[in-house]
């Protein structure tokens, strides 16, 4: 239990790896492996999601085993909060648009986040949507998506 | 001659007022990025590669290449005044060049830093453009087993970078692996895309750097602290006694530096590392070293920036990345449609000669920004993080957004994003998983056709001479770490 503890972001990284790999293995068995003198389409996915897994258990046991100790970490939860900000603003950036969904978002991780004041915030955010929709709109002709008010 | 004509020509497009802006401002926004806390050159090369999708391939190179050897001595500033490196070559400039500040010498530690710099980069770029051409050019014999094994050596090599091979040979796998969604290019059949159309093209490059070094970076910094207190910088020049203890440090650091540089598996990091104990070994009173010694910021702070251009030797001339920040310029060159490697100087020798050319302006453009803008820059360490990063987690979106208009891709940044963050919080390096991706469709093709060049036998890797002697390098790579760490533990037993 003490080892989940002071592993467990280590040991669940490891399982990502693991997981991918072994769905490799799985998707790539049903694809021909080799064809005349050649690999066919299944054979290098199959070696590479083989050595994933073993390379991700080698390299967390090797890192589980040199050290019991958890070194200092910033909590996660900041983290956490800013990427759940950023995916609220990319659900919202086919509905409501590119600038209205950028808006809300910095202005949530200014404001909300990083407890800056309101008028800064309100200005940083505008002021930061406006360029991006600026820049790509305009210099680049990229079609950002417009919200039902037209921006 | 033909260096000379290559390098007038080079110049004469380095000079376009369009390059020279683009120089002008890759070295001028990685001296902001090294000097900014938790955004380094490789996420700033990331962050604006949507910017210059479809732009001039050498503008755009030029522009990635001064915000790497710029970040070099941006990440001084940091060292020098707050003792945080910017960047992980600049840690042993911050042992010496902080108790420099600490002693009122704020200035003459980043006006030697500033000199060595330029001196260092210029030589550097020198050795880059006599030892590249004839270290392509004799590799141009390659055929596909030498060009597998020269991908097994660049994957290989990145990995033992960073602090845990395995840990680097694990995401280079996972690169690898991701490299294989989408259709196989040599049999057209579709792999990993689960009937999903925009998976058809695979994971874009552009999704996966911005989402590792771009959003997973941000996440990783977006709790730091407020910053610390900075010194006042003045008296840039050195004086006259410090310039003389400082000579023969910025030319041993700078012939160190390229040659480390040069070799894969080092990088600016440990050339840095090598030059303090290098100046610390000859130096006639070595206890002054971590009390102020104006040879502990010179030799280090040369040696991180010519190991800069010399990173670019193997790049350019083989395709083997030497560090992280090269491993991202690699696969913009791809993303580009140039292919970095022997044929590089052969088929797009403008483009090569003008990014050479445009180092040297750039190296000029650091000198002359540094020594009076010293102080300015010094003031950017005083924005906090909390009113940098919502800005940037918006250009990540609107830049990867950009790529395809697909909101798809920008799903793939905040899940990439995520194991990004991961990655930096165990300590995972991201560089391997970005040139296993870049890499991935080179290595599959040049192992089929030498798998079809010699009838199925894999034994084409190893009677070939230069591929067997790029697999064995390759093996140094990855088995040099485990024998130092054995040897070091019996010596201590």
């Amino acid at each position: 239990m003490n080892l989940l503890r002071a592993k467990g972001g280590e040991i669940a990284l490891c399982l990502f790896f693991v997981a991918t790999g072994v769905f490799w293995i799985a998707v790539a068995a049903g694809l021909p492996l080799w064809d005349g003198f050649a690999p066919a389409t299944g054979l290098l996915p199959l070696v590479f999601g083989a050595l994933l897994v073993v390379l991700a258990v080698a390299a967390t046991l090797v890192d589980v085993v040199a050290s019991s100790e958890t070194p200092d970490r910033a909590p996660a939860g900041r983290a956490i909060m800013v990427l759940l900000a950023v995916a609220a603003g990319a659900a919202g950036i086919e509905t409501a648009g590119f600038f209205a969904s950028m808006f809300v978002t910095m202005l949530f991780l200014f404001r909300v986040a990083e407890k800056r004041p309101l008028l800064s915030s309100v200005l940083a955010s505008a002021g930061t949507a406006l360029f991006l929709t600026l820049v790509f709109r305009t210099w680049l002709g990229v079609p950002l998506p417009a919200g039902p008010w037209g921006f | 001659m033909s260096v000379v004509y290559d390098l007038a020509a080079g110049f004469a497009g380095a000079m376009t007022p369009w390059n020279l802006l683009m120089c002008f401002a890759g070295v001028f926004a990685g001296q902001i990025v090294g000097a900014l806390p938790g955004i380094g050159p490789s996420s700033a090369i990331a962050l604006l590669l949507p910017l210059t999708f479809g732009a001039d391939p050498t503008s755009a190179i030029i522009l990635f290449a001064g915000i790497y050897y710029g970040a070099q001595y941006g990440g001084t500033l940091t060292s020098v005044l707050i003792s945080v490196p910017g960047e992980p070559s600049s840690v042993m400039t911050s042992i010496d060049g902080y108790q420099m500040a600490l002693q009122g010498r704020a200035g003459a530690a980043l006006g030697i830093a500033a000199i060595g710099s330029f001196i260092a980069g210029t030589l550097s770029t020198i050795g880059l453009m006599l030892l590249a051409p004839p270290m392509a050019k004799a590799a141009l014999a390659f055929g596909p087993p030498e060009y597998f094994a020269l991908v097994v050596l660049g994957l290989t090599a990145l990995a033992a970078v960073g602090g845990s091979v395995l840990k680097g040979l694990t995401t280079g796998m996972f690169g690898l692996l991701i490299s294989t969604i989408g259709i196989d290019q040599q049999t057209g059949v579709a792999r990993f895309a689960f009937d999903q159309i925009w998976l058809l093209d695979g994971v874009g490059f552009i999704v996966l750097s911005v989402a590792l070094f771009g959003v997973g970076e941000v996440l990783s910094s977006a709790g730091m602290a407020t910053p610390r207190p900075i010194t006042t910088v003045k008296n840039l020049l050195p004086s006259r006694a410090e310039w003389k203890q400082s000579r023969m440090p910025i030319l041993r650091g700078s012939v160190i530096g390229f040659f480390v540089g040069v070799l894969p598996a080092t990088g600016a990091t440990i050339a840095s590392f090598l030059a303090y104990i290098v100046e610390k070994k000859v130096a006639k009173d070595p206890s002054r070293f971590g009390k102020g010694a104006i040879e502990g910021v010179a030799g280090p702070e040369s040696s991180n920036n010519a190991a800069a251009a010399g990173a670019m030797v193997p790049m350019l001339a083989l395709g083997v990345p030497g560090s992280g920040t090269t491993a991202i310029i690699l696969g913009a060159l791809i993303m580009f449609g140039v292919r970095p490697g022997p044929e590089l100087f052969e088929k797009n020798a403008t483009l090569v000669w003008t990014v050479i050319a445009s180092m040297y302006i750039g190296n000029v453009i650091l000198l002359i920004m540094n020594l009076p803008l010293a102080g300015l820059f010094a003031q950017l360490l005083r924005v906090p993080y909390s009113w940098l990063y919502p800005p940037i987690l918006a250009l990540c979106v609107a830049g990867v957004y950009s790529q395809a208009n697909s909101i798809e891709d920008v799903w793939m940044l905040i899940g990439f994003g995520a194991l990004g963050w991961a990655m930096m919080r165990y300590d995972w390096p991201a560089a391997p998983m970005i040139l296993g991706l870049v890499l991935g469709t080179i290595f599959e093709n040049a192992l089929r056709q030498s798998m079809t060049l010699s009838h199925g036998s894999a034994a084409i890797f190893f009677t070939r001479p230069i591929s067997a002697v790029l697999l064995a390098c390759a093996a140094a790579a990855v088995l040099a770490p485990f024998i130092y760490k054995l040897a070091t533990s019996r010596r201590t037993a």
